[in-house]
């Protein structure tokens, strides 16, 4: 693509250049571009009012921590946070065992079914909750678990175990079964070498699906939106949901919760950049 | 090479119930949650049901009422449109980017930490940072351009038909553009570079390189990740929810949320019927994509 300058008779090193400052101006303007609104949403969670909608600039004229302390205290948003990590946590944790015990049998074992089984967990994996949310709604009042986080959890199943069980199919085939062999002569059980080598070893694999679950679980709006309605059992983007209901939206607060609901999540992709890349990629795309 | 798993050996059922003990409660729970839904929302679409009162067959009734309903038709192109142009988009700026910083330079890590970081946000930040940025008095994209010099005067983005589209396709193009970006230099950076060298020995200029050597390996890894953030875009829910609910008078109304008000006004059956309506297309890319994705040493 960068040697579109070829025929014009430049010297080689001239045209190295030229690819490397394009290359430098690009990659420039997409970090402006990408990190624009994620200043945009910190620096108003940070501004006052008036400074918000009278008198908007790029660098705020004063700071404030006190769109926090509405937040906080007015709209009472930690009971939100609990609720999503009460939530987010308990699926990831039960998604996660269920999972690997999923897949360590369809990675391991040849059985009748168990293409079918995988193509089961595909469909549920590619099936999207804009088709389940009305039934699952139906099924869960006459469960008598509509209105509450327990129903919530189960329902978050649905794209939770599909996607974590997908994940870790990926991880536990990278394992070499003659470890598992050798763990067994030295008296394991199939249980224990899951257990003690499969699963430790799959570690890197593991911390990457029990944060993209998690994430899953933390950022879903629609189903907590038709199941909860009680406004002590709301998640933290629900709770956002109804700020926005209003008809002066209070930009301060929102942002100050959407900071709160993202920047400790932003920091653990940046963390764990690393696995995570390599199960988005691996999980989701055969190589 | 991945092993091969273990056939179980005829005589040795201890074996095989263990297998199917381990992954029984997986598939019983998907059964529950994701199947017995999956063909409940496709039977209430064939009844007049609403809350509380399960309603009668009423054959293609709601489907038939949905084939005159404007706002119906408006989110089917709608959400075609949306599905057409962010996946293109996507499409040009992640593999652009990806095959910019597929080249050695200093950061490079860095960069591609950062080009993620929409992808890292929950989707409903993203989508209120966006409402934000795209007020009318004081939202950021107003206070940016004016400040390159370039003033519209004030501009109700969300809030005017001509613009109130291309304003979602862009906050969904910044939200999703990473996981194409990801995606594509992962599968530039499985190319080994000795086929490279091969077509420069052969005398191919950057341009044929790209087309003999990087589009081939990069070809099916386009393909699904195409049809999978498809799947994604069109049964996306916060983006027009939370930017415009569908407004201004239906401009940006899509499937998913149009069956959410129709979820709203308690007739079930004819909103499962918007949901269902879809069906023929969603199963066409999940079993393409499906096919694709299977990995089965059978």
């Amino acid at each position: 693509m960068h040697t579109a300058t070829k025929t014009s008779g430049l010297s080689s090193g001239s045209r190295l250049w030229i690819g490397r400052i394009g290359t430098f101006v690009v990659v420039m303007i997409a970090l402006l571009l990408v990190l624009f609104p994620i200043y945009w949403m910190v620096v108003t969670s940070l501004k006052l009012p008036r400074d918000i909608y009278r008198t908007p600039s790029l660098w705020p004229h004063a700071f404030t921590g006190a769109n926090y302390q509405v937040l906080l205290q007015q709209k009472g948003f930690l009971l939100n946070i609990g609720n999503s990590l009460i939530v987010s946590l308990t699926v990831t944790v039960i998604a996660v065992i269920i999972a690997s015990f999923a897949a360590y049998s369809m990675v391991r074992f040849r059985y009748r079914f168990r293409g079918l089984f995988g193509r089961v967990i595909l469909f549920a994996y590619l099936t999207p909750t804009s088709l389940l949310f009305i039934p699952l709604s139906v099924v869960m009042a006459q469960l008598h678990l509509a209105n509450s986080l327990f129903g919530l959890m189960l329902v978050y199943l649905t794209f939770a175990l599909p996607l974590s069980t997908w994940l870790l199919q990926g991880y536990f085939r990278s394992v070499p079964r003659e470890l598992e062999e050798q763990g067994m002569i030295d008296g394991l059980s199939r249980m224990g070498a899951l257990l003690r080598i499969v699963l430790p070893l799959s570690a890197p694999g593991l911390a990457a699906v029990a944060i993209f679950t998690f994430t899953g679980a933390w950022n879903e709006l629609l189903l907590a939106l038709v199941l909860i309605t009680d406004p002590a059992q709301r998640t933290a983007p629900l709770a956002l949901n109804y700020l926005i209901t209003s008809d002066v939206l209070p930009w301060g607060p929102l942002m100050a919760g959407a900071v709160l609901s993202s920047v400790p999540l932003m920091i653990l992709y940046f963390v764990a950049q690393r696995f995570m890349v390599q199960g988005m990629t691996a999980g989701s795309v055969k190589g | 090479m991945p092993a091969r798993p273990k056939s179980i050996p005829r005589g040795s059922p201890r074996l095989a119930t263990f297998a199917y003990l381990l992954v029984l409660p997986a598939v019983v729970l998907l059964l529950g949650l994701v199947g017995y839904p999956f063909f409940y929302a496709i039977y209430i679409s064939f009844t007049d049901a609403v809350v509380g009162n399960p309603g009668h067959w009423i054959g293609f009734g709601n489907f038939a009422y949905l084939a005159q309903n404007p706002s119906f038709l408006n989110s089917i192109v709608n959400t075609v449109t949306l599905v057409i142009a962010t996946d293109g988009l996507k499409l040009l700026i992640g593999l652009g980017l990806a095959l910019l910083v597929n080249r050695k330079f200093v950061g490079r890590g860095l960069v591609r930490s950062f080009l993620m970081l929409p992808w890292a946000m929950p989707a409903f930040v993203v989508f209120l940072t966006w409402r934000l940025l795209y007020l009318p008095i004081g939202g950021g994209l107003s206070l940016v351009l004016q400040g390159l010099g370039l003033n519209f005067g004030i501009i109700d983005w969300l809030g005017q038909r001509q613009t109130a589209m291309p304003s979602v396709i862009v906050a969904t193009v910044w939200r999703g553009f990473p996981f194409w970006f990801i995606s594509l230099l992962a599968a530039l950076q499985a190319i080994p570079n000795e086929l490279y060298e091969a077509a420069r020995v052969d005398g191919a200029n950057a341009w044929q390189r790209f087309w003999a050597v990087t589009f081939p390996s990069i070809r099916t890894v386009i393909i699904v990740t195409a049809l999978l953030s498809s799947i994604w875009t069109a049964n996306s829910f916060e983006n027009v929810w939370l930017l415009t609910q569908g407004g201004p008078s239906d401009a940006t109304m899509v499937f998913p949320v149009l069956a959410f008000f129709g979820m709203q006004t308690q007739r079930i059956g004819e909103a499962a019927a918007v949901s269902v309506a879809t069906l023929p297309v969603l199963a066409i890319l999940v079993i393409l994509a499906t096919s694709l994705m299977h990995r089965d040493e059978d």
